[in-house]
């Protein structure tokens, strides 16, 4: 091997070095998700289980999408919900941040109230708040209690 | 022996009067201080809360807090122009804390914390300590942004139905050629009916 091609692999071998070093690492990623869990996500359906917390019950309001975006900010997500009922609801929600191995990566975030219009979908956005959250649950409380 | 039947009746309400005090006894619970807050329609914990999240996670997603370097940024006065009283420096403390705990931006020290910092600069300059260990003068390092807003809201009342609307907004301004570099608003409305 000549001495300009050992010092492109040693070049390049430094680059790659230099890069693996900074990068956080991420789960698994199912529809564009993370898919840290256990669980078999084999459908969107499956995806949106894995991810959804409900605090004891939410009738009328499903999540009927869930999209995600690594940025390079971090991680951005939309949850669309939406109100099957002819009233408005009013529900409250929260996201809950896992780092790779599953462990909470971020204090809890306060509870997010929101009034949801009979028959029409709502997109709640976040982003993900430090480097480390990788992973994330939604969690959805009713209101109108 | 017998009572009279008037004794017994005394002796029945002042059981039940009794019991009715302790009833009305103050109860206190440890409650979810992240919880949604709705005592009254004036400006409160889920509203900061709120405000904080919305402008870190916003903030977060511009170049300048995702570009790696971690700027280093100051807090100036948030404006309470609201016809209540509330303490904006608990937002903006708020929204410090969220920025900083994410690692992608470094504060300096701001004018409100000033006076306490130079007042330890001069102190450890002082016949006291080693001059060897202690912090020089002319070290300190300057934001390079800074961030202000203010807060204001429209308060409507008629027929039993208050309506109070809150918008804050947050500026953040680069100090070397004062151009805005982001900013944005959160909206809260709340309806409260007799």
């Amino acid at each position: 091997m000549n001495l300009p091609v050992l010092a492109s692999i040693l070049i390049a071998s430094i680059a790659v070095a230099a890069c693996g070093g900074s990068k956080i690492e991420r789960p698994a990623v199912a529809y564009g998700c993370p898919a840290s869990d256990d669980k078999k996500v084999n459908s969107k359906e499956d995806l949106i289980k894995s991810k959804l917390e409900i605090a004891g019950s939410l009738p009328n309001i499903d999540v009927v999408d869930l999209r995600c975006s690594e940025r390079a900010s971090g991680l951005r997500i939309d949850v669309d919900l939406k109100n099957d009922s002819n009233e408005e609801r009013r529900i409250a929600y929260r996201f809950r941040w896992l780092d790779k191995e599953g462990m909470r990566a971020w204090d809890d975030e306060s509870w997010k109230p929101l009034l949801i219009y009979g028959k029409t979908l709502y997109t709640v956005t976040t982003m993900s708040p430090a480097q480390e959250a990788v992973d994330f649950r939604v969690v959805i409380m009713d209101q109108d209690k | 022996m017998t009572q009279s039947p008037s004794i017994r009746f005394i002796s029945a309400f002042a059981l039940c009067v009794a019991l009715g005090l302790s009833g009305c006894a103050a109860k206190t619970r440890y409650g979810d201080a992240r919880g949604v807050e709705t005592v009254t329609n004036q400006f409160g914990s889920t509203d900061l809360q709120m405000i904080a999240e919305s402008m870190t996670r916003s903030m977060l997603n511009t170049p300048i807090a995702s570009g790696g370097e971690r700027p280093i940024m100051t807090v100036q006065e948030v404006k309470n122009k609201t016809s209540e009283y509330i303490d904006t420096r608990a937002i903006t403390d708020s929204i410090r804390v969220e920025l900083q705990k994410s690692g992608r931006v470094r504060f300096a020290v701001d004018a409100a914390a000033m006076d306490q910092q130079v007042e330890e600069l001069k102190r450890q300059q002082s016949d006291y300590y080693d001059a060897k260990k202690s912090t020089e003068i002319g070290k300190m390092v300057g934001a390079a942004f800074r961030l202000e807003g203010n807060i204001t809201s429209i308060v409507k009342e008629a027929s039993g139905v208050k309506d109070v609307y809150y918008k804050f907004n947050l500026q953040l301004w680069n100090v070397q050629n004062g151009l805005l570099e982001w900013t944005d608003e959160k909206e809260i409305r709340k309806t409260t009916s007799r």
